[in-house]
This record gives structure tokens, C-alpha cells and sequence, in this order.
């Protein structure tokens, strides 16, 4: 029975404050907006407070986290300072969600190695997603960030089909690929192919799919019924993914 | 207090500092507000304070330094905050822990994480990421 409390005190010492949950910017275009964009309706769904950031500078206005949602905070990664928004950020909210655009590894970086003891001493724990395509750039990429960060964050990997049928052979035979499993011990989940018409048009106008799948949104290509069912069927979709790995992306 | 009690506390002369890194102290806690790792710190120190101490030093020094302390027992003054970014609401800690708390009773996931190893990550090399066609696997 002593033993049992120790370990549980002992649990409950090592859980975060804190947590910070971003996208890992590397390759551009396998996903992260759309992943980020998911992830934030899911977070929405369970009523959990976040702080948005929308890092990606080079995805100015179209697409990016703050077009769909106007709160997210842009914030431009490449000044010395830029990433002191994501602690900013932990201000309003225990959790923090950044989407960081392509490109933004060796500032992140940077950062991470200057901040990273000071962040944990705090409590605060980071969430590095990695988004594969079937691109072998994309499994670099994500290679490239573990081999970075090593073990101070927690992975989690998406594996998001951009193409129907959707090859993932490089991420799962590559010996690469299969060094950063057993060293990061990530948690992997999918996410489907989404039919380019609603996915684009929704990016075009900053449409979240659970505002598609509400059908009130009165623009072509995302009012009809079909599409209204298949945006509700992606949400139920990832969020059943993401229901899994909650202990990633919660405290 | 006794008057007579209060003479003699105020004739015994205070303790030598019991670090050497006591003079440098609101240095240090000034440049751990800004995020610099330990580490980092006993960089500076040894660069330009001529002190050589370890991170663990720093971080020790920080952490008995960092504890509360009386109002009238302080001589720090680390200076304004830094301004929050427009749009920013700053908790408060009684409205950070109802978050936390609410944040903590949503994740039911059981599933401990395996321990990640602390060796190997550096032989990882992206640069021999490649498809292979499924006759070469």
C-alpha cells in the first residue's frame, strides 16, 4: 500500500504543467496546416483550452492556421526572438498549439537548444508531430527533427495519405525510419485521403470541416451534400485517431 | 523585539556568502528569467566573470535562490516584466489551475510511454532516406 502511494506521488510529480504541441517544420507541403487544422477542431470538441500560433511565414494569408482561425497568434519564427511566443502563449493556456511552416528548422532549433532546460525545469513538455507522405523527403524530414530533439520531446507521427492509394513503404521499411521508431518510440496514427475539392476549397477560404460538416457554409464545392457528409466523416476519422494517443496532446 | 535581543542581533556581523556565485546572483536569476539554459549561464560566468562552475551548480544556486522569500528580505530587483503581446490574457493562478486541473480530467489515456533511449540519435542520417522499388527491398 506505501509502495503503491509512492509510485503514484511519484506519477503525479512527473506530470507536466504544461504542454506544447507543434508541427514539426520540414518539408513543405505533406500536411501540417491541414493536420493543425484538425488538430485544433479536436481540441475544440473536447472543450480543452488552447493558445494558437501560427508560425509559418511563408504561408502568408491563404491556408495557414490563423486564416482558419483568426485567434491563432502569427508569429514570424525568423527573428531572434520569434519563438518566445510559444512560452507567451502558455500564458493564456496550459496548452499551445503551433503549426511552424516549411523551412523553420535550423531557428527552431536554435531555440529548442537555448530554451529546452529552462521549458522542462518548468514543467513544460513538448508534442513534436512529424507528418509522412509517401515522399521520402517527408521520412528525411522527420529523421532530420529526431536526430534534433532527440529524446526531449514526445513523436507523434501522421501518416497523412495525399494520394489514393497512398505508398508509406519508405517510412515503414527504410532502415532510417526504423532507427528513429525504436529511438523515438513514436505514436503513429493515420490520416485519410480527403478528396482535393473539399480539402482546397476549404484551404482557399479558411472553412473548417466542422464548419462544412455543419453545412451552413454557403460556397460551392462545399455546400453540397455530399461534401457536408464527407467533412463530418474526415473529422469523425482523425479524431478517433486522436482519441488514441490523448496522453500526447493533453496533460 | 527585547531591546537588548535586538542589540545583539544587530552587532553580529553577517555570514560570509556561502556561494561564490552569491555576488553574481541577480545576474544569474536575471538571465534564467530570459530563458538561458544553466548550462548556458556557467558559459557566461566563466567568459566573463572569470568563475568556473558546472550547469549543475547553476541550476543548484537557482533552484535554493528561486524559493519564496519574504517582501522585507528582498534585494532583487529584476525589473519589469516583459510586456505580454497584444491579445495576451495573463492568468491567474487560480484560473491557470482550474485549466490545468480540467486539461488533466480529459486525458483518460492509461497507456504508459516506453522509455526513450538517451544513446543512438546521433547515427541517424536523413541523407540516406530513399525509396526503395519493392524487387530491391
Amino acid at each position: 500500500m506505501a509502495t503503491a502511494s509512492v509510485v503514484e506521488i511519484s506519477a503525479q510529480k512527473a506530470k507536466p504543467r504544461s504542454r506544447i504541441v507543434f508541427t514539426q517544420g520540414g518539408k513543405g507541403g505533406v500536411g501540417k496546416s491541414a493536420f493543425a487544422t484538425m488538430l485544433v477542431e479536436w481540441y475544440r470538441k473536447q472543450g480543452a483550452p488552447i493558445a494558437l500560433i501560427d508560425m509559418d511565414s511563408e504561408n502568408k494569408s491563404r491556408g495557414s492556421l490563423a486564416h482558419f482561425f483568426p485567434e491563432a497568434r502569427k508569429t514570424n519564427i525568423q527573428t531572434e526572438r520569434g519563438l518566445d511566443g510559444l512560452m507567451f502563449a502558455l500564458e493564456e493556456s496550459p496548452i499551445v498549439v503551433a503549426d511552424m511552416g516549411a523551412s523553420a528548422g535550423g531557428i527552431a532549433h536554435e531555440w529548442f537548444d537555448s530554451m529546452y532546460e529552462a521549458a522542462a525545469d518548468s514543467g513544460i513538455a513538448f508534442t513534436a508531430i512529424g507528418i509522412v507522405t509517401p515522399d521520402p523527403a517527408s521520412v528525411a524530414s522527420v529523421v532530420a527533427w529526431g536526430k534534433f530533439l532527440q529524446d526531449r520531446v514526445d513523436y507523434l507521427i501522421v501518416k497523412n495519405s495525399i494520394i489514393n492509394p497512398a505508398d508509406f513503404s519508405v517510412w515503414e521499411t527504410d532502415l532510417q525510419a526504423e532507427a528513429f521508431r525504436r529511438l523515438a518510440q513514436p505514436k503513429v496514427i493515420s490520416m485519410q485521403y480527403r478528396v482535393q475539392d473539399v480539402e482546397q476549397v476549404a484551404r482557399q477560404h479558411g472553412i473548417t470541416m466542422q464548419a462544412v460538416a455543419n453545412g451552413g457554409v454557403d460556397i460551392p464545392g462545399l455546400k453540397e451534400m455530399p461534401n457536408v457528409m464527407r467533412a463530418g466523416g474526415y473529422r469523425k476519422n482523425i479524431f478517433g485517431q486522436l482519441d488514441t494517443v490523448k496522453g500526447l496532446l493533453l496533460l | 523585539m527585547n531591546p537588548e535581543l535586538q542589540r545583539i542581533y544587530d552587532s553580529l556581523p553577517e555570514d560570509e556568502p556561502k556561494s561564490r556565485l552569491e555576488p553574481y546572483r541577480e545576474l544569474i536569476l536575471r538571465w534564467r528569467r530570459q530563458g538561458r539554459s544553466h548550462k548556458r549561464i556557467a558559459g557566461f560566468l566563466r567568459d566573463q566573470c572569470k568563475i568556473r562552475v558546472s550547469g549543475e551548480a547553476v541550476r543548484k544556486f537557482v533552484k535554493l535562490r528561486s524559493r519564496p522569500r519574504k517582501p522585507a528580505e528582498s534585494d532583487i530587483d529584476l525589473g519589469p516584466a516583459e510586456p505580454l503581446p497584444v491579445g495576451t490574457k495573463r492568468l491567474s493562478a487560480k484560473e491557470r489551475q482550474a485549466r490545468l486541473d480540467f486539461v488533466r480530467s480529459l486525458n483518460t489515456e492509461t497507456d504508459l510511454k516506453q522509455e526513450q533511449p538517451k544513446k543512438g540519435w546521433d547515427e541517424l542520417d536523413p541523407e540516406t532516406v530513399s525509396y526503395q522499388p519493392k524487387g530491391a527491398r
